[in-house]
Formats: structure tokens, C-alpha cells, sequence
């Protein structure tokens, strides 16, 4: 498990690397790029020149970039003076943090429980309910969702409010509108899971030897389910994590999602650089670290890498 | 075994962290929704477009200051709806006959958020500081009247020498260079309010959006500011006309676009949207929330004069003249009106009573065909061999729209393509300033009732003159309606200044004026409007 452990950080790491030597790069080869323009005022110039060693050759610019980073330091914009990537990261990703966890977190417990009820029930009505749930889930885009929720319950009922996230209740209808796309899939992926296993020998086995069936589904199902239900967490954790630009901006917001889709379209190449390294770092974290869960909980695994 | 407990462990932690979280906000959201109604009726929230600038008046100016310091500042003095002057942080003033000395008594009752006197100091403050071209204010230039403060704005003199002296603590004394005719109305500007001199020490300090630093001389002080969000200032106890203010409280929050700002008025979360697309017009059709003012103002777009094919005045004319203002304005919205003028459309003479648009001629008549030939003497017969030229944006729905008719008209009258770019406004004003634009968008709200407003801009020494605009003829024709006292004659210069401006040079292209779409709560009453630029106050507003 230790060795497991040890290589998978180890290919995080390779990757990480890779990801900033290929990001500088690019944005020092972009046409039209902050490091080129003139029109450039001498506040911002200055910074930058600072920053980067800009007089420097491009290989020194690099180590001076790859130490920064690994000081945490992440680098100015270029069109807003004086903001630091580090600023706009803690003022926002606080906010999509704790929308994208309380997102993950409905997904995962409403998914599953759907799931479960839909292979489970033996009532033609519940299976329809949740058939149609989990297509209405998959079926419709998030954006769609977060328009629908916030005119029925913020303008028709006025039960919730929209805009900001400034109170719980503020987090209701962003939380619903990001995780009903991901709580669908989960209900989908543990609804196909759980009838296969339910039809196993070692339930009928454990039904024989009159193992109570909530006792069987958790205990043996259960175990087996959830490892699969991870390897589809890893990513829509990383998705949910990174902000979405459509919910933020509906609900305004202010987190990483709109900050990027911004810096984009401003052009503002340093924030991009520096939003795009913060963003992989945590995408490939997440990706470690569930990783690692699963090589804890399914033996398989990290068996698999040992033989090796 | 051992696998069963890690997974029993794992689910179980999950389970309890999510009950806690549920369970948490619906508590809180029941608290916060229970204080919300308590102090309720006298609060209100007023929508406002996403954050820009700072709150330094020395500054970079943009929104976020003319929202805040509409409500916490109080200039020396102002103009009432009637054009009378309001005496505000000033109790009179005197000047001599050639009005080139203007003294200012201060109010002795007046006080800062925290108790504490305001004194002429507190002006020179603002004043100083604002004349280090680093400070970024686009205000400057409108400093440039007093004594030397051009040439120390430019390093040439030092700040000692400058025309203006606090004789004592409530006396202040502006010594002119040359006589200027709407002096007081240059006094509602931010670089002649007052910055607190114990703690306005620089601009990029953060001493503005700090509660703790951020004093204010106004009826509500700032008490707290959450970048990104909203900030909120309260009644100021020390207010020397507090008996007449109402509200406690108003909250002004960030929204990057206009239609989220109508959806948070119909859900409830703000009273007070401005500035809406023009749907809305439509939709609140014959309600008492609706509620329309003109603005004084103008939209139009900068060509930058250092772009090569932009240098000809042919090429500029030629874009002018092929754009339709009338479709544009079809398709955009009710809320605009064409304008070929770049003096605000609804901009009133004091003298007549009529708005300085109607008593000029026009400065141009579209023609497209006009436009072509204009554009095969410049050497691109048919667009040919024409660069492809950037148009920068604010990413507002307005501007989009507009943005996108203008590229269709130029492409389909003078066959020329222009490339769109939408940017978050903080980042239009940003690029403007410096210059790094081949076309940008431009809105200009006066900020004093008269048109030397809009027509410094143009001027060579302006620090809002961004797409390199050096005409000394222009310079001297307004220049010269500074100093006119006979008000016939200077209305005739600054029409001629306008026409050269426009009309022959074509140094912008003007495309609309805008009404301003707003949306209110039918409980709240005195809202008034700013007469000089047509924006709602909402100082001594009150609830039923």
C-alpha cells in the first residue's frame, strides 16, 4: 500500500511539472502575449518585469517561475494592476469550495439512495419515479436547471434567494442546480450497479443463511458498489471544485468558475496562467486522493500493482 | 473485515458531515431571514453594476465610487433640480470680480464618521494627492484651471506653488490662472471632495475600502466593504444634517450583468435596480416599480488615432456615416435615441432653457454612399485591403447588442470587418485608459451641468483623452469658451469646438443617449435625481 501510495504521488508530481512547463510555455509563445505588448502601462510593466526576471533568458524566467510556485506564489494580472493571482484565488475559491462540496456531498447521498430505492422497490410507481427523475437529471443542462429552480422558488414563490451567498439558505438552489446532473448519474451508475449484484450468489447465499436484506445491502452490496461510484466522484469532484461560470453568473456569484471564463475573455494571459495551474494542482490532488481510497478499499487495486 | 469497517467508517463520516451542514443552514437561514425582517423598513439594497475603481477620490474613478459617494460624500457645494446652489460641506463663498479667486467658508458644524472636524486640510488632501499622474485619476484634468497644478501635474512645478491654500481650518482658498465661468459647477467632481488627511495617506493603500480608514463627511459612512460582492454604508451620527436622513442602512451589490439585476428585483433581494435592458420596459408596463429618467449621456466609441488606418480623418468620417443610429437604436432598444453630438442630447443651456443639441446645427448626416466613396479615396475601395479592426467592449447586454449591429452595418455598407471583444468592464476602463484598443466603447455621464463636461475630453491635456487626440485648434476654441463670460458667445464657441470636433474631424463616432430603464420600490419615496448627470440619490430617501 505504501509503494502505491508512494508512485501514484510520484506520477502527481511528474504531471504537475508538466502541466507548468507546458503552461509557461505556451503563454510565452502566444501571439500577442503581456510579455510583447507595448501598450502596456509602466505600473503593471514594472510588476511584471519584476516578477518574471524579464530581462532575464527565457530558461532563468522558467526557474524563477518554477521557484515562485513552489512558494505558493502564482503571479500577477496583467490587466487588472495590482491584483495577484493569490488574491483572486482567496477571495473566490473559498466560495466554490464549500458550493462545490455541499454539491458533491447532495449528489453522493441523494445518487446513491435513489439508486438503491430504484433497484430495491418492487413498486411499479417508485421505479417510474425515479426513472424519471434520473433521466430529468441527465437529460437536462445544469444551466437549464439553475434558470428553472430560480424562477419557480426565487421569482414565482419567492421562497429562496439568488442572488449572492450571503446566508445557508443563499445556497440552496446554486447547490441543486450543480448537483442534479452528477446525483442522476450516481443514481444511474448505483441503480445498473446493485441490480447486477443483487442477482449474485453470495446475496442468494446470504438470503439462504437469513441475512436481513437491509443487512445484505449494506454490508455486502454496498462494498461492492461504491468503489465503481468513486471512479466517477474523482472527476465531477474536480468539476464541482473548479466553479461553474454558468451557475455563478446566474446566481451571482463570485467564484473561480466566472473568474476564469473573465480572465479568458479579457485576455488577461498571467491570471489564465496562473488560474489553470491552481485549477490542475487540485484536479490531480483530488485525483490522487481518491485514487489512494480506492487502493484502500478494494484490495484489487493495489494487488494489481504489487504483482507488478 | 477490516475493509468492511474502513467503508463503514468513511460512510458514516460523510452521513454525519452532511446532516450537520443541512441541519446548520437551515437554522441559520431561519436566524438571518428573522433579523432581515426586524430591521427591514429602513434599509434598502440597491443593485449596482460589477465592482471598478476604488473609493479614493483620488483614485481611479469609476462606478463603485459614483455609487458610493453619491450617498457618503458631501462636495463643497451643489446645484438643487432648480439650479440653485445647495450649500453642502461649505457655507458660502466669495469671489473676486475677474473670477480667478474663489473662496470657500467651510461648514463648522461639519464632521467626519468618527466624530472629528473636517477642515480645508482635508481637501487639500484629495487635491494633492490627485495631482501625481501615478494616482491613475481620470479627474485630474479638472484641476488644471488652478494655479500651476498642470505644470506640477507634469513635474514641472513643485506642490508647494499650487493655487490653492487652506488660509485655517475652515477656510479655503482657490487662486485660478485664468478666469473660469463653471468653476462651481467643477465642484461636485471627486478630486475637490474631501479625502480625511489622517488616514487618505495614498491611492492602492486600501485605506478607502476599509471600514476602519474609510471616513466619510457624508449622510451615511462606509461599514463594510466585500470585494466582489457588495458593500454597505449606514447612517452617520455625526452628519451635520442627520435630522433630515431616514434610511439606516443601504446596501449596494455587485452584478456583472444587467439581467441578473432585474431577476434580483423580482425575487426580492434588492429595492432598487438602475440602468435595466429595455425589456423590462415592457414587462413592468403601467406598474408603479417602473420608473424612467434620461440620462445625460452619451455612448459612443473612441477610433484610436496612433492605428494607422484610423490616422484618416477620411476613414473615420467614412465609419461614421455608414453607421445607422436609427436601426441600431431599433434593435437595441427603447431605451436609446440616436445622436450624432457628442454633448449629452438632454445637456440644457442654463441661459435658454433649451438642450445645446437642438440650438446647433448637425454635425453630420449619415450617408452611406457618401461613406464609400470617402472610403475609396482613402485607398480601400469596396473594404479592400481594409485591416480587420478590434472593437473592445463591456460584456453588458447593451453593449453586446450594439457591439454586434455595428459589425454588421460596417461589414454590409463599406464592407469592412471589425472583431469583437468583450470584456469585463473593469478591464474596458483599464485598457481604455492606457490606450490598448484599436476601437473601445465609451459612455460618457456628465459629472457637472455644463458642456465643458464633454468637451475637455477631447482636449490634448486630458487624462480621458485615451486615442491620442492632438488638436490645438480645438484646445484653443475651448480654451477660449473657458474664459468667455458673455454667455451667447461662449455658447457659440462651444458649439463650433463641438462641430470641429465631430462634424469635421470626426474623433469619435457617437451613436446613442440613454434613457435609464429603473426599477423601485412603490414604498420608497424622495428619491431624487442629480441634475447634473441625471443619476438617482438617494441621500434623504424615505420608506412608508
Amino acid at each position: 500500500m505504501g509503494k502505491y501510495i508512494v508512485k501514484r504521488i510520484g506520477i502527481g508530481f511528474i504531471t504537475i511539472f508538466m502541466l507548468l512547463t507546458i503552461t509557461f510555455f505556451l503563454t510565452r509563445w502566444m501571439p500577442g502575449n503581456p510579455f510583447q505588448s507595448e501598450n502596456i502601462s509602466e505600473n503593471v510593466l514594472q510588476a511584471l518585469e519584476k516578477e518574471y526576471g524579464l530581462d532575464k533568458p527565457l530558461l532563468t524566467q522558467y526557474g524563477t517561475y518554477l521557484c515562485h510556485f513552489l512558494q505558493g506564489n502564482l503571479g500577477y494580472s496583467y490587466k487588472k494592476p495590482g491584483v495577484a493571482v493569490n488574491e483572486v484565488i482567496g477571495r473566490t475559491f473559498p466560495q466554490t469550495m464549500l458550493l462545490g462540496s455541499l454539491a458533491v456531498m447532495t449528489a453522493l447521498l441523494c445518487g446513491m439512495g435513489i439508486g438503491f430505492l430504484h433497484a430495491k422497490t418492487s413498486q411499479r410507481w417508485v421505479s417510474r419515479a425515479c426513472l424519471l427523475l434520473e433521466c430529468i437529471g441527465m437529460g437536462i443542462p445544469n444551466f437549464m436547471i439553475a434558470l428553472v429552480l430560480l424562477l419557480i422558488f426565487g421569482v414565482q414563490w419567492r421562497l429562496l434567494p439568488t442572488v449572492g451567498l450571503n446566508s445557508p439558505a443563499h445556497f440552496i438552489l446554486p447547490v441543486l442546480s450543480l448537483a442534479i446532473y452528477p446525483m442522476a448519474t450516481i443514481a444511474r451508475y448505483t441503480y445498473r450497479n446493485v441490480s447486477v449484484e443483487l442477482k449474485r450468489e453470495y446475496v442468494t447465499f446470504a438470503r439462504m443463511k437469513g441475512v436481513k436484506t437491509p443487512v445484505i445491502l449494506y454490508r455486502h452490496v454496498l462494498r461492492n458498489v461504491f468503489p465503481q461510484i468513486l471512479n466517477y466522484l474523482g472527476p465531477t469532484i474536480a468539476f464541482l471544485l473548479t466553479g461553474s461560470f454558468v451557475v455563478e453568473s446566474i446566481y451571482t456569484i463570485p467564484g473561480l468558475g466566472r473568474e476564469f471564463v473573465n480572465a479568458i475573455s479579457n485576455r488577461d494571459y498571467t491570471m489564465i496562467m496562473g488560474l489553470t495551474v491552481f485549477m490542475g494542482v487540485l484536479v490531480i490532488g483530488i485525483q490522487i486522493i481518491i485514487d489512494i481510497i480506492n487502493a484502500w478499499l478494494d484490495p484489487r487495486v493495489r494487488l494489481s500493482f504489487e504483482e507488478k | 473485515m477490516k475493509t468492511k469497517m474502513k467503508t463503514k467508517v468513511i460512510l458514516l463520516l460523510i452521513l454525519i458531515l452532511s446532516i450537520e451542514i443541512l441541519s446548520a443552514c437551515g437554522q441559520e437561514g431561519k436566524r438571518a431571514g428573522k433579523e432581515d425582517r426586524k430591521t427591514e423598513s429602513r434599509e434598502i439594497t440597491v443593485a449596482t453594476n460589477s465592482e471598478s475603481g476604488g473609493l479614493d477620490p483620488s483614485g481611479m474613478i469609476a462606478i463603485t465610487y459614483l455609487a458610493y459617494s453619491v450617498t457618503s460624500l458631501d462636495e463643497l457645494l451643489t446645484f438643487d433640480s432648480n439650479g440653485a446652489i445647495e450649500y453642502r460641506a461649505a457655507t458660502s463663498y466669495e469671489v473676486n470680480d475677474d473670477a480667478t479667486k474663489w473662496t470657500f467658508h467651510l461648514r463648522k458644524d461639519a464632521k467626519w464618521s468618527d466624530g472629528s472636524a473636517v477642515t480645508a486640510k482635508d481637501f487639500m488632501n484629495t487635491i494633492t494627492r490627485s495631482l501625481d499622474p501615478a494616482c491613475g485619476n481620470g479627474y485630474s484634468n479638472y484641476l488644471f484651471p488652478i494655479q500651476n497644478a498642470e505644470a506640477i501635474y507634469n513635474g514641472e512645478k513643485e506642490i508647494g506653488e499650487l493655487g490653492v491654500k487652506a488660509l485655517d481650518d475652515y477656510t479655503l482658498e482657490f487662486t485660478l490662472s485664468t478666469p473660469c465661468v463653471y468653476f462651481l459647477d467643477l465642484l461636485r467632481l471627486p478630486v475637490y471632495t474631501p479625502s480625511c488627511a489622517r488616514y487618505a495617506d495614498a491611492v492602492g493603500s486600501g485605506w478607502d475600502t476599509n471600514p476602519k480608514t474609510s471616513l466619510s463627511n457624508g449622510p451615511f459612512y462606509l461599514s463594510e466593504y466585500v470585494s466582489g460582492q457588495y458593500f454597505t454604508v449606514k447612517k452617520n451620527p455625526y452628519y451635520w444634517n442627520s435630522e433630515k436622513v431616514v434610511l439606516d442602512k443601504i446596501t449596494y451589490r455587485f452584478f456583472d450583468d444587467q439581467q441578473s439585476m432585474a431577476t434580483a428585483y423580482a425575487t426580492g433581494e434588492v429595492d432598487i435596480a438602475t440602468s435595466l435592458p429595455a425589456n423590462i420596459m415592457e414587462e413592468y408596463e403601467g406598474k408603479e416599480d417602473l420608473q424612467v429618467t434620461d440620462n445625460i449621456a452619451t455612448r459612443y466609441i473612441y477610433p484610436n488615432l496612433e492605428v494607422e488606418a484610423l490616422k484618416d480623418v477620411r476613414v473615420r468620417k467614412a465609419i461614421n456615416l455608414a453607421i445607422n443610429r436609427e436601426e441600431l437604436c431599433e434593435i437595441v432598444g427603447k431605451d436609446t435615441e440616436s445622436t450624432v453630438n457628442f454633448i449629452a442630447k438632454y445637456m440644457k443651456n442654463k441661459e435658454t432653457g433649451n438642450s445645446y443639441v437642438d440650438e446647433a446645427e448637425r454635425p453630420f448626416t449619415e450617408n452611406v454612399e457618401e461613406a464609400r466613396k470617402l472610403l475609396v479615396e482613402a485607398g480601400y475601395p469596396d473594404g479592400e485591403g481594409f485591416p480587420t479592426l478590434q472593437y473592445k467592449y463591456p460584456s453588458l447586454e447593451q453593449d453586446a447588442d450594439t457591439a454586434q449591429v455595428i459589425q454588421q452595418q460596417l461589414k454590409k455598407n463599406l464592407n469592412i470587418d471589425i472583431e469583437l471583444q468583450a470584456q469585463e468592464l473593469q478591464v474596458n476602463y483599464a485598457e481604455r485608459r492606457a490606450g490598448d484598443f484599436e476601437l473601445c466603447r465609451m459612455n460618457w455621464t456628465a459629472d457637472f451641468a455644463d458642456p465643458y463636461t464633454y468637451l475637455s475630453m477631447l482636449l490634448s491635456n486630458s487624462t480621458y483623452n485615451c486615442s491620442g487626440i492632438r488638436d490645438e485648434k480645438y484646445d484653443a476654441i475651448v480654451a477660449a469658451s473657458d474664459v468667455e463670460q458673455d454667455t451667447t458667445k461662449r455658447s457659440r464657441l462651444i458649439h463650433e469646438a463641438e462641430q470641429l470636433a465631430v462634424g469635421e474631424q470626426f474623433y469619435i463616432i457617437p451613436l446613442y443617449t440613454t434613457k435609464s430603464c429603473n426599477l423601485i420600490r412603490p414604498t420608497i419615496h424622495n428619491i431624487t435625481q442629480i441634475q447634473a448627470s441625471g443619476a438617482l440619490e438617494y441621500r434623504y430617501a424615505t420608506m412608508e
